[in-house]
């Protein structure tokens, strides 16, 4: 039964717990640690099996850019403005897929988009389509969709500014998950993307609880018997006793308003920003309860709960 | 016998399949204030739904049911002082747009109202319930003992309010346009007791007005053509007048009737049953 489980380790080599290194810098490293011998993963020799407790998380990076002059200043956190001199590059998937310069990039701090403009150049980078047509004045990165397009889409005003002449970087990134874990049937694989070293995860962790993050707020905990990570879209699938936690606070009187959704199997979907819960849903808590059903997609806080994904495109 | 047994256990096996599909959504666990539920839909918990497929909703402790083929309406929290003082909570149906076969019924300790129609639009106003109901409308309004009790409209389209008493809600006022089609049961005297008569009335339009007292009247205007008839005689059938008003007991029951003539002339026409 053993072999049998590590087999199907083996086989789902699409599934995997790759958490990356927040903010900060192009390179692209775990967080994942095995508590059984304390050693961060990337100690580990190719192929290495893990089995003890451990914990990880995923963060996915949207964007790094370095620049010789800046103009702007913080907005709720984040620093929106423009930026001179440009050299950056965007990620798509956790990988480079182009590097790029321009004259001047404006950043916003309501959105993790580029505004990029003037002498521009684009590289397609790890197998990424090239774009012939580069010599757009104005373009955009869309994180969203992972692509550039022409022109400057929604972008929002400039509002007050501060020169800066010093050079600098600046990068964004989005915490999708934690999760922690009893025992694992886990394989960490070193890998090598054109130069730079990684490593990625694969197989399914026993015991576990965590927390999902949305816009960067934790949104939700969950805790089931066993959880598989998605290396190509992040998606996080949790099965067995799934409980799923989301509490609110009231800015009036500061009480905590718990909900909680239970299933036999869910999904978070971090693109989408969804769970899809399934086998016995049911969700209970001080606006109400939902009765026991087959299917139901619900946001990262609970607050929306439907039996098909349409009604969250209405 | 076997093959019986069979189709018994598949039809079974069908509807609790189609029973465990559907979305089910209580204010509370246990004992709640408000229940909506579909074949597949959308909650937001204490802000809006959208409900598609034998929708029911219902607010038990008022006995106010509604169902239709889709339903698409906002939430509204409530909070009040329970009997102990405590402050409680509870959500209610703000409004909500109702398409397909719309049904809905009130039951209240002296009846209940039930509305048919194509679509209908449902808000709350206070202690008031709006409804506005469109297509093929049908008003049924049923005592609570007797079934000879109460009245039946149809029309095209009609505006209604249900007034909050006690746990439920009483019809307080309709406003029906017409075609309007009246059947009801009117109580009459003869020298052997008290009966009651079918009476069945036509007109442009009708009013519905509920009293303190929970009597009530309703009056009838233009092209009014009326009919009273017992098991004995079809008789008389009067046509020409203006209005017609009728006078409704707490069963719901007319017990008088006033014509208006107007310009024109009321004409009465007596026949016996089964005669040309």
């Amino acid at each position: 039964m053993k072999y049998l489980i590590l087999a199907l380790a083996l086989a789902l080599a699409l599934t995997s717990c790759g958490g990356k290194k927040e903010g900060g810098n192009a390179s692209d490293t775990n967080k994942a640690t095995n508590e059984a011998t304390n050693k961060p993963d990337s100690e580990f020799d190719n192929q290495a099996l893990v089995t003890g407790p451990g914990k990880a998380s995923r963060t996915v990076k949207f964007w790094d850019v370095e620049y010789q002059l800046s103009n702007g200043l913080d907005l709720n956190g984040k620093w929106q403005g423009t930026v001179s001199d440009v050299k950056g590059v965007v990620y798509v998937g956790g990988q480079i897929a182009y590097s790029f310069q321009s004259k001047s990039t404006f950043i916003p701090s309501a959105s993790d988009r580029l505004y990029i403009s003037g002498l521009i150049t684009l590289t397609a980078e790890n197998g990424a389509p090239q774009i012939t047509k580069t010599d757009s004045e104005r373009i955009t990165w869309l994180p969203e969709s992972s692509k550039f397009v022409p022109g400057w889409p929604n972008r929002p005003e400039s509002r007050g500014f501060r020169d800066d002449s010093t050079p600098g970087r600046l990068s964004r990134s989005k915490h999708l998950w934690d999760i922690e874990w009893q025992s694992a049937n886990l394989f960490i694989k070193q890998i090598d993307l054109q130069g730079k070293k990684s490593s990625k995860q694969f197989g399914t962790m026993k015991g576990v609880k965590g927390v999902v993050y949305d816009n960067g707020q934790i949104a939700s905990t969950f805790s089931a018997e066993l959880a598989e990570a998605f290396e190509a879209d992040d998606r996080l699938k949790l099965s067995g006793k799934v409980v799923l936690t989301a509490i609110e606070i009231d800015k009036k009187d500061n009480s905590k308003k718990t909900t909680v959704l239970k299933a036999n199997d869910v999904t978070w979907d971090p693109v989408q920003k969804r769970y899809v819960a399934s086998g016995a849903v049911e969700v209970d808590g001080p606006s109400g309860y939902l009765a026991p059903t087959d299917k139901v997609f619900a946001t990262s806080n609970l607050d929306k709960i439907a039996t098909s994904e349409d009604y969250f495109k209405k | 016998m076997k093959n019986l047994m069979n189709c018994l256990v598949a039809s079974a096996a069908v509807l609790a399949l189609a029973q465990q599909g559907r979305i089910v959504f209580k204010d509370k666990r246990s004992d709640p204030t408000l229940q909506i539920e579909g074949n597949k839909g959308m909650v937001e918990p204490d802000n809006r739904f959208e409900l598609d497929g034998n929708v029911v909703i219902r607010q038990p402790k008022e006995g106010f049911v509604m169902t239709c083929a889709s339903a698409k309406g906002d939430l509204v929290k409530v909070s009040g002082k329970d009997a102990a003082g405590k402050t409680v909570s509870r959500t209610e149906i703000d409004n909500v747009k109702l398409t397909g076969s719309v049904k809905m019924n009130q039951q209240v300790e002296s009846g209940t109202s039930e509305f048919t129609c194509a679509s209908a639009d449902y808000s709350l106003d206070g202690a008031l319930k709006k409804i506005k109901l469109n297509g093929g409308i049908k008003l049924v309004q049923k005592g609570s003992t007797a079934a000879k009790q109460g009245f039946t409209v149809t029309g095209s389209s009609a505006n209604a309010t249900l007034r909050k008493k006690g746990n439920g809600s009483d019809l307080s006022t309709a406003t029906v346009n017409g075609p309007i089609v009246f059947d009801g049961s009117e109580v009459y005297k003869n020298p052997t007791g008290t009966h009651l008569r079918q009476v069945s009335a036509k007109s442009d339009s009708l009013t519905y007005t509920r009293n303190d007292d929970a009597t009530a009247q309703v009056v009838m205007r233009g092209n009014i053509e009326l009919k009273q008839s017992t098991a004995e005689d079809d008789g008389p059938e009067i046509i020409g007048a203006q209005t017609i008003t009728f006078d409704l007991n707490v069963q719901g029951n007319v017990i008088r009737v006033r014509l208006s003539a107007g310009e024109g002339n009321i004409k009465t026409v007596y026949k016996k049953k089964g005669n040309a």
